[in-house]
């Protein structure tokens, strides 16, 4: 047995009752190894999933379905850095997991 | 966090939604199931409490100041699963490794006594062990506002 972070599912469940992400270009930030990211992939027009812990991108990057390439991408960046070199008006949503803090 | 809510609030479309997931201050709680019985149940050391603390007056203060409104919030249970006590110390601590307030030493040395007495309970080399981490998260999302 490996750590599982939310086998129930508990947190997507919630993100679902609150934002409708069909259809949606998305950028998280904070994704770590792509807990949540795989859990609204299939939902999502486009996913861009970032992460200042490059360990853990490399790892999400290593269990990337084929079927979700063409609309999920990992990336190693702080969210300032990110951000800094980002145009604006680019997502429909945004979600901060885990990183206000 | 002030810096955050801005550059989200910038790269937001006009009509595009915030998602803030973060911890409660509460201190989470550390579980050891052996063959399905609880053996062991304690509250964490405090940790990063005034961060989420923070974190809250952060969004507050973005909607204060007309930067976002408010539309849902919601609370849920966040738990993590392990096999033993070091496989959880393991993970939490690589997924700490970015946190932008390392544990001081004193917090560090509780939680080694915690994960010692829970190691305890668990019972070294035993099989049918279930390490639970038992957290509480906030969910609110927040529209943009001009």
């Amino acid at each position: 047995m490996i750590v599982t972070a939310d086998p129930e599912e508990n947190e997507s469940r919630a993100l679902f009752r609150l934002a409708n992400l069909k259809g949606r270009e998305i950028l998280e930030v904070g994704c770590g190894d792509g807990r949540l990211t795989w859990r609204i992939a299939h939902q999502a027009a486009r996913l861009l999933a970032i992460d200042p812990f490059e360990p853990s991108i490399l790892r999400a990057r290593s269990q990337l379905p084929r079927d979700l390439e063409p609309t999920v991408e990992f990336r190693h960046a702080p969210f300032k850095d990110f951000a800094s070199t980002c145009p604006g008006s680019s997502f429909d949503t945004l979600i901060l997991s885990w990183s206000l803090c | 966090m002030v810096h955050a809510l801005t550059e989200a609030h910038r790269l937001l479309k006009p009509a595009g939604l915030l998602v803030d997931i973060h911890p409660l201050p509460d201190p989470p709680l550390l579980a050891v199931n052996r063959e399905g019985r609880r053996v062991f149940s304690e509250a964490c050391p405090s940790q990063g409490a005034e961060a989420y603390h923070q974190a809250d007056r952060a969004i507050d203060d973005a909607v204060k100041r007309r930067q976002f409104t408010r539309e849902h919030s919601t609370v849920f249970d966040f738990r993590t699963y392990a096999p033993s006590v070091a496989a959880l110390d393991d993970y939490l601590t690589m997924i700490t490794a970015f946190d932008q307030e390392p544990a001081d030493a004193e917090s560090e040395r509780l939680w080694a006594e915690l994960f010692a007495r829970a190691d305890q309970a668990a019972g070294a080399g035993t099989s049918g062990v279930e390490v639970v981490l038992l957290e509480r998260a906030r969910m609110t999302s927040l529209r943009p506002l001009a």
